[in-house]
Formats: C-alpha cells, sequence, structure tokens
C-alpha cells in the first residue's frame, strides 16, 4: 500500500460554488514508503498548495488524499494524518513558537500528550538526529537559517512521523544552510522516512528516487530525475533551468562528445569526462 | 576622477564595550570603479551587511573612511550620498508600503523634494525600467501583485532616486529559475541605462562568475583578496576556507584535475569549460 | 547574547534566587509588594532595605545594574516627593513664606517625613520587582504565570491558550525588532528621515515603517498558524508539558523568609502601632501614612 496516495485531485482557493480556476486539477500521485521525491515547479505551478494537502492543512475540493491509510477528510483523524506527515515550512523564522530549542521541538509531542519523560526523550533523540544536541538551551532566534531549520526538523521527528514534507524548506537559506538540511533529509530518507522535497531549485533534485514535475496545477513529469535532466523541454515547458551540470552535458553532446545528458551531478559529469578524454 | 566607491581602512565592531562586543569589520580597504559591475561575496556573517550599510550611511562609520565618487559619507552629507546611492536590500518588497504603486515608486523622489512633474517623469522611468508597463500597473495596490511584481515595483522605487550606483543584495532570493533569469538580466539593463556602477552581492558563485568584473571576499569582517572572478576563483582553496563555493565550472575542473586532466586556465563559466574541454578532445583525437 | 534580552533584563547568573521555582519567585514578589504598602516606620523600612540588600546580594546581580532600573522612575519619585513637601501642612513648620496674602509656601516636619517614606517606597517597589526579571527568564514567567493561573481553567478561562499567546510574543519580539530594522534601513535608503519634523510630521514619517511591519506579521501569523496546526496544535484537551515546574525545600525556605519579613513590617503597624514612635516619639505623628 502505498503511503501517500492522491486520487483525483483538485483544489482551488476562488469560491468553492463557482470555482473557475484550480490551483490543482485532478492529481493523481502516489508515494511509496521510504521514497524521496523531488517535487519540482515554478511559482505557481501549485506545488506548495499540494504540500498542504498531504498533512491536511487544506482539503481537497475534490478528490481524495489518503495518508497511511487515513483520509485527510476524516475530521476525527486529522491529527493522525497530521502527526505521520510532518512539514517544514519555507520561513524559518515563522514556523518556531518558543524561544528556547528544546521547548520548540517538544511543542508537537506535548499537543499529543505524551508524557513527560517521553517528552524529553524524544526531544533528545530528535536534536541529536539533526546535529543540534548541543544548541538545546539556546535562544532560536540566534541561529543560523540552516540551524533554524534543523530545529524545526527536529520539531517534526519529536512527534515520529513516517513522512516529511520540506515545504520549499531550503529557499530562504545561504548555500551552507541548504546543505545542511538537505543533508538531514538525505540522512532521515535512509533511516526509513519518506520525504518530499518541494523546490525551485534543480540542484537539489539529484539525490531523489524520484521527481514530480508540476505546471499550472497539473502533473507534467514524474520520473528519474536522470530522465527530467535529460529532457530539457520539459524543463522549459515547467519554467525550471537545468541545473549547471546537465548544462555543461548538453553543451558537450552538442560538440560531438558521446555523453549522458542525464548526468546527475559534479561527480558524474567529472567521471563521463573522463572516460571520454 | 574619483572612484565610484573608495574604501580605506574600514573597521566596525558591534556593542563596543560591553560583553557582547563583535568586530564586524576590519581594515577593510577597496575601490569600485565608475562603470564597473562589482562582486561582494561572503559567508553569512562574514561582515556583507554590515559592509553595505556603510556606503550610503545606514552605519555610523567608527573608523576609516568611506568616499562615494569623493564624497565622504558623513553625517553632513547623507542626503547627497543616499541620493547617488541606490540600496536594493534583500527580499525588497518588504518595503513596499503605498496604496498604489505609482505612490510607493514615488516615495524615494519625494523625499528628495523634486517638482510634481519631475516625480511623474521618474515614476515613469523607474517603472518602465523594470518592465512593468505605468498605464496597467500604476494605479494597482502594490500588495496585489506577484511576487516577481513586487520585487520589480520595490527596485523601480529605488531607481526613481536616480542612483548612479546600484546595490544589491541577493537580489534574486527566492525567486524561481524564471523570476532570477528576468531579474538578473534587469540588472544588466540597468546597468547600460542607468547606474553605471553595481555592486552585488550574492551566494550564487555561477551568478557571480558570469556577471562580476571584478570581486571581493570577505572572510571574518576582512578582505581575503579581491580581483577578476577568475583570479579570485583560481585560488579555490581560500574560497573553500572563506566558507564559500566553488563555480560549477571551477568545481568541475578541479575534480578534472584531480584526475590528473590538466588546464591552463581557471573555467569560470559552464561555457568555458564546455569550450575548453571540446578544444582539447578535437586536439586528442587529431 | 544582546538579543537574547528580549523583555524584561534578565541578568544570567547561577544563585539560589535564580534557581527558585519561577512561580514562588512571582508569588513571593507580590507578598513583597503587599508588604511594602503596609510599612509604616523607618524601622520596617531599614528592615526592608536590609532584607532586598540581601536578596540582591545572594542573587549576585551587580547592585548598579539593580540600581539603574531606578533611573526610569526617577522623575516619578522626585514629582511626587516634591509635590508632598509641599502640600502636606500639617505638623512642625519648618519653613514658611507668605507669597502672596491668601497664598503660604510651607514645609512641614510631615511634609518631610511624608516625602522620604514615598522615595523610599517607590524606589523599594521597584527595585523589587525588578529583581524577579532580573533573575527570571521571559520564558519562566510565563511558565510561572500559566501555572498559578491554572485554577482560573475551572472557570473557563483557556489559560493554556493565554500562555501559548504570550509564549509566541516573547519569541517574535526579536523577529520583530529585527524586521523593524530593516524595514527603516529600506525607507532610510530611500531618503525618508525619522527625526526631523514637528510631532504631526514624525508620526506620519513612521507609517512607511509601521505599514510593512504590518503587513509582514499577518504574514508570520498565517504562516505560523499553519505550522503550528501541522504540528497538531488543539490535538487533546490533555496537553503535557516536557517542563514541571517543581517546588522544592529551597523555595520553601525562600517563603519562610518573606513570612519572616512580612511578620516583621506587620507586628511594626498593628502590634508595636510603629516602633519609631517608642524610639523617638517625635515622629509619632507622621507616622500614620
Amino acid at each position: 500500500m502505498p503511503i501517500i496516495e492522491l486520487k483525483n485531485v483538485s483544489y482551488t482557493y476562488d469560491d468553492a460554488d463557482s470555482p473557475n480556476k484550480f490551483a490543482l486539477e485532478k492529481i493523481n500521485l502516489k508515494v511509496e514508503e521510504g521514497e524521496f521525491v523531488a517535487l519540482l515547479g515554478a511559482n505557481g505551478s501549485g506545488k506548495s498548495t499540494l504540500a498542504k494537502l498531504l498533512n491536511g492543512l487544506y482539503t481537497p475540493y475534490s478528490g481524495n488524499v489518503i495518508v497511511n491509510g487515513v483520509d485527510t477528510l476524516d475530521e476525527e483523524r486529522i491529527f493522525e494524518v497530521r502527526k505521520c506527515a510532518g512539514m517544514v515550512f519555507q520561513n524559518p523564522d515563522n514556523q518556531m513558537v518558543a524561544t528556547i530549542v528544546e521547548d520548540d521541538v517538544a511543542f508537537g509531542p506535548e499537543n499529543l500528550g505524551v508524557p513527560r519523560e517521553e517528552i524529553v526523550e524524544r526531544v533528545n533523540f530528535a536534536l541529536d538526529a539533526v546535529g543540534m544536541g548541543e544548541f538545546k538551551k539556546n535562544s532560536a532566534h540566534r541561529l543560523s537559517g540552516g540551524q533554524k531549520q534543523r530545529v524545526a526538523i527536529a520539531g517534526v521527528l519529536a512527534m515520529r512521523p513516517k513522512i516529511i514534507i520540506f515545504d520549499e524548506a531550503t529557499s530562504m537559506l545561504d548555500p551552507k544552510g541548504r546543505k545542511e538540511v538537505l543533508s538531514v533529509a538525505k540522512k532521515l530518507n535512509k533511516e526509513g522516512i519518506t520525504i518530499i522535497h518541494i523546490t525551485h531549485n534543480m540542484d537539489e533534485v539529484a539525490f531523489a528516487v524520484r521527481a514530480v514535475c508540476l505546471k499550472e496545477g497539473r502533473i507534467v513529469f514524474d520520473g528519474a530525475p536522470r530522465e527530467l535532466f535529460s529532457r530539457p523541454q520539459t524543463l522549459i515547458e515547467c519554467k525550471l533551468s537545468p541545473p549547471p551540470v546537465s548544462e555543461l552535458a548538453r553543451l558537450l553532446k552538442a560538440g560531438g562528445m558521446n555523453i549522458d545528458a542525464g548526468v546527475l551531478d559534479e561527480e558524474e559529469v567529472t567521471e563521463a569526462i573522463c572516460r571520454l578524454l | 576622477m574619483p572612484a565610484a566607491v573608495e574604501i580605506t581602512n574600514l573597521s566596525y565592531t558591534y556593542s563596543k564595550k560591553t560583553p557582547y562586543e563583535k568586530k564586524a569589520l576590519e581594515g577593510i580597504c577597496f575601490s569600485v570603479e565608475k562603470g564597473e559591475f562589482f562582486g561582494i561575496v561572503g559567508s553569512t556573517g562574514s561582515g556583507k551587511s554590515t559592509l553595505i550599510s556603510h556606503l550610503n550611511g545606514l552605519l555610523k562609520k567608527q573608523q576609516g573612511s568611506v568616499k562615494i565618487n569623493g564624497l565622504e559619507v558623513e553625517k553632513k552629507n547623507l542626503k547627497a550620498v543616499r541620493s547617488m546611492v541606490g540600496m536594493v536590500f534583500q527580499y525588497p518588497e518588504c518595503q513596499l508600503f503605498e496604496e498604489t504603486v505609482y505612490k510607493d515608486v514615488a516615495f524615494g523622489p519625494k523625499n528628495l523634494r523634486l517638482q510634481k512633474d519631475e516625480i511623474d517623469l521618474r515614476v515613469k522611468e523607474a517603472l518602465n525600467l523594470v518592465g512593468l508597463d505605468f498605464d496597467k500597473y500604476a494605479e494597482r495596490s502594490p500588495f496585489e501583485l506577484s511576487g516577481g511584481e513586487k520585487r520589480r515595483a520595490a527596485i523601480a522605487g529605488v531607481l526613481a532616486m536616480r542612483p548612479e550606483i546600484l546595490v544589491l543584495d541577493e537580489v534574486a532570493a527566492g525567486l524561481d529559475p524564471e523570476g532570477k533569469k528576468d531579474i538578473l538580466a534587469l540588472v544588466k539593463r540597468l546597468q547600460k541605462t542607468m547606474c553605471p556602477t553595481v555592486i552585488f552581492i550574492s551566494h550564487n558563485m555561477d551568478d557571480v562568475a558570469s556577471l562580476c568584473d571584478r570581486v571581493a571576499v570577505l572572510n571574518d569582517g576582512r578582505l581575503l583578496t579581491v580581483g577578476e572572478p577568475r583570479a579570485v576563483f583560481s585560488d579555490a582553496k581560500a574560497i573553500i576556507e572563506a566558507g564559500l563555493e566553488l563555480p560549477t565550472a571551477t568545481l568541475i575542473q578541479k575534480k578534472l584535475e584531480n584526475k590528473g586532466i590538466n588546464f591552463s586556465k581557471t573555467a569560470i563559466k559552464i561555457e568555458e569549460l564546455a569550450q575548453m574541454l571540446l578544444e582539447r578532445r578535437a586536439n586528442s583525437v587529431s | 547574547m544582546f538579543r537574547d534580552i528580549t523583555l524584561g533584563q534578565y541578568y544570567p547568573a547561577n544563585s539560589a534566587v535564580h534557581r527558585l521555582d519561577p512561580r514562588t519567585k512571582i508569588l513571593l514578589t507580590i507578598f513583597y509588594i503587599v508588604g511594602v504598602f503596609f510599612i509604616k516606620t523607618y524601622f520596617s523600612y531599614a528592615v526592608t532595605i536590609l532584607f532586598l540588600t540581601s536578596v540582591i546580594l545572594i542573587s549576585k546581580i551587580p547592585v548598579l545594574s539593580v540600581l539603574k532600573s531606578i533611573r526610569g522612575i526617577l522623575f516619578l519619585v522626585l514629582f511626587a516627593s516634591v509635590l508632598n513637601l509641599f502640600f502636606v501642612s500639617s505638623g512642625e513648620v519648618l519653613f514658611e513664606s507668605w507669597i502672596t496674602p491668601r497664598w503660604v509656601f510651607r514645609i512641614t516636619m510631615d511634609g518631610v517625613h511624608y516625602s522620604i517614606k514615598l522615595t523610599l517606597r517607590l524606589i523599594l517597589l521597584v527595585t523589587g520587582a525588578s529583581l524577579l526579571t532580573f533573575t527570571t527568564t521571559p520564558v519562566e514567567l510565563t511558565d510561572g504565570m500559566e501555572s498559578l493561573m491554572s485554577p482560573l481553567k475551572l472557570i473557563k478561562v483557556p489559560v493554556h491558550d493565554i500562555a501559548v499567546i504570550m509564549s509566541i510574543a516573547l519569541r517574535f519580539i526579536p523577529t520583530l525588532l529585527d524586521e523593524t530594522n530593516k524595514i527603516m534601513n529600506a525607507q532610510k535608503a530611500r531618503g525618508a528621515s525619522f527625526d526631523t519634523g514637528g510631532i504631526v510630521k514624525r508620526a506620519k514619517a513612521l507609517l512607511p515603517i509601521l505599514i510593512p511591519l504590518f503587513v509582514s506579521s499577518f504574514r508570520r501569523a498565517d504562516e505560523l498558524a499553519f505550522a503550528m496546526n501541522a504540528r497538531c496544535y488543539n490535538a487533546t484537551d490533555k496537553r503535557t508539558k516536557m517542563k514541571e515546574l517543581k517546588f522544592s525545600l529551597k523555595d520553601l525556605i525562600a517563603l519562610i523568609l518573606v513570612l519572616a519579613f512580612l511578620t516583621v513590617v506587620f507586628l511594626d503597624r498593628y502590634y508595636f502601632m510603629g516602633i519609631d514612635s517608642l524610639l523617638f516619639p517625635g515622629v509619632l505623628r507622621c507616622a500614620i501614612l
């Protein structure tokens, strides 16, 4: 059974009685447990809307979103959904509720009524998992963007989720912060957590197993990142730009070198060039 | 002719003489010539913001000198300096406040106490420059524009001051690839038409490499190096020590060099590297 | 570090006073304030000053910083005591001058005593209250208040929500300060000036800061609401707390000490009817404050 399933999901920000524009239209998508999915699209393509549908912050206009076997329309079980599918948002400053790091991480488990001793355990575990253990007692405001996002991830982890959705969680970070967050995401994925990473930065797609591209509320690509990179036409159609490495591969190929246009990262392109020179 | 920006021995310390004292800048010296596209790079906390806050006197100088077109940045010159230096801060759309785009763009010229006709002219010019159609946008509320449009409107608000020097702090941050491409194209256009001198702050070394004539690298409040991007990025070790990344082309080249494929010059742009590789292959085949 | 001090004036130190349960500190501060209002005699003032000084010394906060907290009310203190000096007309006359045949400017012994006592009282109140904020972080204060207010839950006061609101307010103060600074800089760079002109002009000049600040605050509030919902806010009525407040022996000792102090003040006032009068009978009359 897929851990996330969207069946014919549409969503509109318009008046529900007479919608004339859909942010998402007839989306069908299945995500298996343990997958690392990059969800791509330009601004306004509906990718953030999709993220908010995945843990019941929005409910579909039509169709169903099933997360870990629970329909998000089932109001009684909505907290099961939110507990299972945690979210990390774009702005690091706007998702912290407490002044002190550990208090913030405890917020989720406290809401769930987890016993006190267990909260302490969970908070320590979660902060260690994102490498922020030593900042436990610090003031959240003083941290760097990347550190704040790692605390936000810890806040989600403390709820013991199966899925973490990164809703453009790297878009306001500097390169260092991006790396920090992505490496935590990678690590958690290895430990079995399903990751949905929403971004428009093509550099961050390479290590996803699967890339899903949205364009004006519809899925226009669903496949391996390698395949996506070798189809510049699709990228242009989605108003995305190919990452510099695949740009290099394209130029080399155009110049007559027999190189795979779907190279993912600097390592791969280097290998490929070495073989050809 | 004086340099557009001349910084000599600039130092700055936050919260002086308290337990929280922090040196943000130390002995910075460099100048930016008129007509240059000048990059400033450095990791977060390296002192970039403190540095640019000195360019129009937002921070009061503690030590050293900052001159704009030969004019010292100090209290009595603030007005003149601020009309010469246009500052586009990170996420400039945060500064929008008026009911209409027109009024918002006119805020700067109004502060300069210009005549109504002149203000009108400048608003038109500025909106035109950023590619927002005057008739279509002037009377709209800035808050109902899309993300990219908001940023353009905010930039127009700075351009309406007709600055000669344009300081851009992470001007493409948060935009999607298309928005970013448009904004960078806009910046290039602005340099040709209005602000001959551009100071460009960015974390994206690919952008810096492809846009800038010269780059200054800040590390821990000190000027690590300043020079042409190619020269600066050739010293990969220094760049990495400063907590920065290399341009993708340079990075790939380094990886190739590690595998024994050496080059005569450092590539900083993807096209260059592709060119170099193709030439090399052509040579080895023949 | 500077930005950690978000509200009030927390002075980090590891002292017995810092380690007290915040609830104890809040309650004892209230007791203390009530006590100060019952002080009648110089003797009790002396006891209070002694008591407060010892607490300051135990708390390891530099006396100078504590005294600085008085600066804010200095004007009020001066104003009130001067007023008392001139308008209390009972008691032995020290100085008299007929300004006009109908108005007399007169300073009396009672007036002098009133002024001195009022000054002492205000200073003691403010110093005592700021000792609470010196030794307790805003977060502890919120937790303490939440716990103390929890009986109100019985009458359907949403104590927990109030506490969350307070803690979020504390959390966002530094963020909003940063933001204000950024917006101010952006508008200054567009030639705005905030420190020239009359009151109306200055107030108007604030709009370019306030409007963007409101806009961004609403956006923040919106995003925060999403984030809180995503983290199961309101999932259960049986919300737990990671940090439980615990009374311990030191809280008991502190309580005993403050009660002892109160006993002295009350005994002085109601049993001895003002010890001063026994020591210096002359000041008996002015002791009724």
